[in-house]
């Protein structure tokens, strides 16, 4: 089913109590959204936190009860209890030597079992809470062409690691590679399989880069799109701002199938083109301002406390001149187990955007910075 | 130079030969000799004088249109200094112009797939010798091209295939990449990248597979000056170079935010490190600089603390007068203060050895020229004249 849920089986449950429904309308169940905020600061004790690039690169413990984020400088794993709302633990990690992370931490993930796994511009290694790296990742697969077996920066592009089936998923970018393709590289075998994901092109379709020249003095500016790709609910899920639908990847038979999603109140792709090459501001400025007013789709993720997919969407309107604020339209969608649409809505009254954010216990955690307090304003969506 | 005495320590000499300008005793001499009595040891400035003429020539395109919308960022000069390469990345066009007669002569079509690709990413040109051409196309491909399009050689390595590299990016060696004249050596940078600690020269042997790192200390003001915005959609790097250059058979390694220069003598495998002391102009930028920034705001109020002070152009050898040549300039806020329109110009002018000769504002001047090379004694620099490719020639008096 691609429409909103029929609510045929309510139609029933209301005829046994005696009331009579002709009703065979689609029910949106956010159409009567509501929600609250709260607000929740970490106590950093007799330490403090740095947060002055914000929470950066960060993930959940799979129960949801701690989250784990690098400070900068000096380079540490910080350690919060979201429930007590307070700095577990700091340790330092290398970023250089036998146990380093590499330079530029790309990403890291936090396995079930007290395992992490960073990636940087120049490795990619698991280690364990202490530091220590225990395993590469890097691998030179087998059976590929051997240019992009070697080239690690673009065989493990957007590398997301399974700690479940010990494999790891890359969309590699090369010449040698016509269409977009997911690639799942088993690191002990050294082998890979590989599957074309032709509708995640729109990321690239998307994108432009304006250079500013004087001298030696070049200036680069560059827009792109967002693209996800997480493990959610057992599957793996790889989507792209502009488009509903996405790949399902189902990890245990490695079936994938590209899922369409129709909503009712936002179309299911973009209708704009944009230079990819401008050689002007202006024509820069404006095919980013036409990006960023589309409906740009967010992740989707599983919220096991509802048993159904949210995701979000935003609409971001540049200020006029630089210096102005961005405003914002935020929209929330809900897809039931199999991905039919269960509700869509724009979220009256926030114009804030969500940038570091995670659901926990069926509520939306979204990183403030309290007076450079670690801070997460908490949404409670009612519907 | 052998490849096999890669394996000792190259050496690292400092040089820091004058401070000033020349000390032109041995003119003192010569006039001594002359009748004439100095006492001067005064530093002489060879360019105190200086005058000059500006001609700005046309390109006869012959009917033909030749698309300038990358300006000349994607062309070269031959090693005689005859012909002009312009070329046009999009439609993947050479344009062959012979600088003395001011003509266009030839139109080369290069492929961007298949066996002769010269690759996806936009590509930097250099002329070789004989008509052949070294194209280096960003992370993916470093090759040389007859005139007529064909692949020629492969210089394209993984740092992973080179024996003695001890550094590894992860992927292709392509940042910066030139060959010699002799193409015996391959030549690159290390990616400048604000979380690496060092710049580093490269040198590899493309026949063995053989290579090794050079860090350059005085370059490393260039990774703590590389300002980046990230956002998850945007992302946008301030002005951050490194140029190698191949001039007389040596390596010259320059940055715009020092006047410091390395001269890396590749037969002889020492490097040396030039400092100056203009008189008209600070060394290098300073501050601090925040290397990663979440908003425009505040991307541009870094920017400002870096790209209004001091910018170190390329080096410009001028073979008939045997003398380097060095434009920097200051540039001056625009309305908007994100850029600049305009900015105060210098020009230096150093003898082979790098010994500073010469100094001089050119107040008339609003930019520095763009793409600047010397030919007979003068300067040509790339000029757009209505959409026609020209040159403005600079005539130097002094």
């Amino acid at each position: 089913m691609k429409k909103l849920l029929t609510i045929s089986f309510l139609v029933l449950l209301a005829s046994c109590g005696g009331k009579a429904s002709e009703s065979n309308e689609q029910v949106n169940i956010l159409e009567n959204l509501t929600y609250s905020v709260d607000t929740a600061v970490v106590d950093a004790g007799d330490d403090f936190l740095n947060m002055g690039s914000g929470l950066g690169y960060f993930d959940l413990t799979s129960d949801q009860n701690q989250l784990m984020f690098f400070e900068k400088d000096p380079f540490k794993l910080v350690t919060i209890d979201l429930n007590e709302l307070k700095v577990l633990s700091k340790t330092e990690f290398q970023k250089e030597g036998p146990n380093g992370v590499g330079s530029s931490v790309i990403s890291f993930q936090i396995g079930p079992i007290g395992e992490l796994a960073i990636q940087s511009f120049n490795s990619y290694s698991k280690f364990n809470m202490s530091g220590e790296l225990t395993e590469s990742l890097k691998v030179v697969p087998e059976g590929i062409d051997s240019e992009l077996a070697n080239d690690y920066q673009k065989l493990y592009n957007k590398a997301v690691f399974d700690f479940q089936k010990n494999r790891i998923y890359t969309q590699p970018v090369s010449e040698t590679i016509k269409e977009n393709e997911l690639n799942i590289i088993d690191p002990l075998s050294k082998k890979v399989k590989s599957f074309p994901i032709p509708e995640m092109k729109a990321m690239g379709d998307f994108s432009g880069i304006y250079s500013t020249k004087s001298g030696e003095n070049t200036m680069y500016r560059y827009f792109s799109v967002s693209g996800f790709m997480t493990k959610e609910n057992g599957q793996l899920l790889i989507s792209a701002a502009p488009k509903s639908g996405f790949y399902r990847l189902d990890t245990e038979t490695d079936s994938i199938e590209f899922v369409d999603i129709l909503h009712k109140t936002v179309p299911k792709q973009w209708n704009i083109t944009v230079n990819n090459t401008p050689t002007d501001e202006a024509t820069f400025m404006e095919d980013q301002r036409k990006v960023n007013e589309q409906l740009n789709f967010m992740a989707i993720r599983w919220d096991e406390t509802r048993e159904m997919y949210l995701r979000f969407g935003k609409k971001t309107f540049l200020g006029e001149k630089q210096g102005d604020l961005a405003t914002y339209e935020m929209f929330l969608f809900a897809y039931d187990k199999d991905f039919n649409v269960l509700g869509e809505t724009k979220i009256d009254g926030l114009n804030q955007v969500f940038s570091s954010y995670f659901w926990k216990d069926g509520k939306l955690w979204s990183y403030v910075n309290v007076d450079d307090e670690l801070g997460f304003a908490v949404f409670t969506f009612n519907f | 130079m052998s490849m096999m005495s890669w394996d000792l320590r190259y050496s690292l000499l400092t040089f820091k030969p004058m401070k000033n300008l020349l000390i032109i005793s041995f003119l003192v001499l010569l006039a001594s000799c002359g009748g004439k009595t100095s006492e001067s040891t005064e530093p002489v400035n060879i360019l105190e004088n200086l005058t000059y003429s500006v001609d700005t020539v046309v390109v006869d395109s012959k009917g033909e249109i030749i698309n300038l919308s990358s300006g000349g960022y994607f062309s070269s000069v031959s090693l005689d200094l005859n012909n002009y390469y312009y070329f046009e990345p999009d439609q993947a066009l050479l344009n062959e112009i012979d600088l003395n007669k001011l003509e266009l002569v030839g139109k080369h079509a290069f492929s961007k797939e298949g066996p002769n690709s010269i690759g996806f990413n936009r590509p930097s040109i250099s002329a070789l010798k004989n008509e052949r051409f070294l194209f280096v196309s960003p992370l993916i491909n470093v090759a040389t091209y007859s005139k007529n399009g064909e692949k020629e050689k492969s210089f394209k390595f993984n740092f992973r295939e080179i024996a003695g590299l001890d550094y590894d990016e992860g992927g292709l060696i392509t940042s910066k990449a030139i060959l010699s004249e002799d193409e015996k050596y391959l030549f690159a940078m290390s990616q400048l990248n604000p979380s690496l600690t060092e710049v580093k020269l490269i040198v590899v042997n493309p026949e063995q597979k053989t290579g090794k790192t050079i860090p350059l200390p005085a370059m490393g003001q260039v990774l703590k000056s590389i300002i980046t915005l990230q956002t998850p959609n945007t992302s946008s790097r301030g002005p951050a170079n490194i140029n190698l250059q191949h001039i007389g058979g040596k390596l010259y390694i320059s940055g715009p935010v020092t006047s410091d220069v390395y001269q890396y003598d590749y037969e002889l495998d020492s490097l040396r490190l030039i400092e100056f002391q203009h008189k008209l102009v600070p060394s290098k930028k300073t501050g601090e600089f925040k290397n990663e920034v979440s908003d425009d705001k505040e991307f541009f109020e870094e920017m400002r603390k870096l790209i209004y002070q001091i910018t170190f152009e390329k080096l410009l050898w001028d073979e008939q007068r045997k003398l380097f040549f060095r434009f920097a300039s200051i540039p001056k806020p625009d309305q908007e203060r994100k850029w600049y329109d305009e900015a105060e110009i210098f020009l230096f002018a150093y003898d082979l050895n790098l010994n500073l000769l010469g100094e001089i504002y050119l107040p008339e001047l609003k930019k520095v020229p763009d793409y600047p090379f010397f030919k007979d004694g003068k300067l040509w620099s790339y000029v757009n004249v209505e959409d026609e490719l020209g040159f403005a020639v600079f005539t130097f008096n002094f």
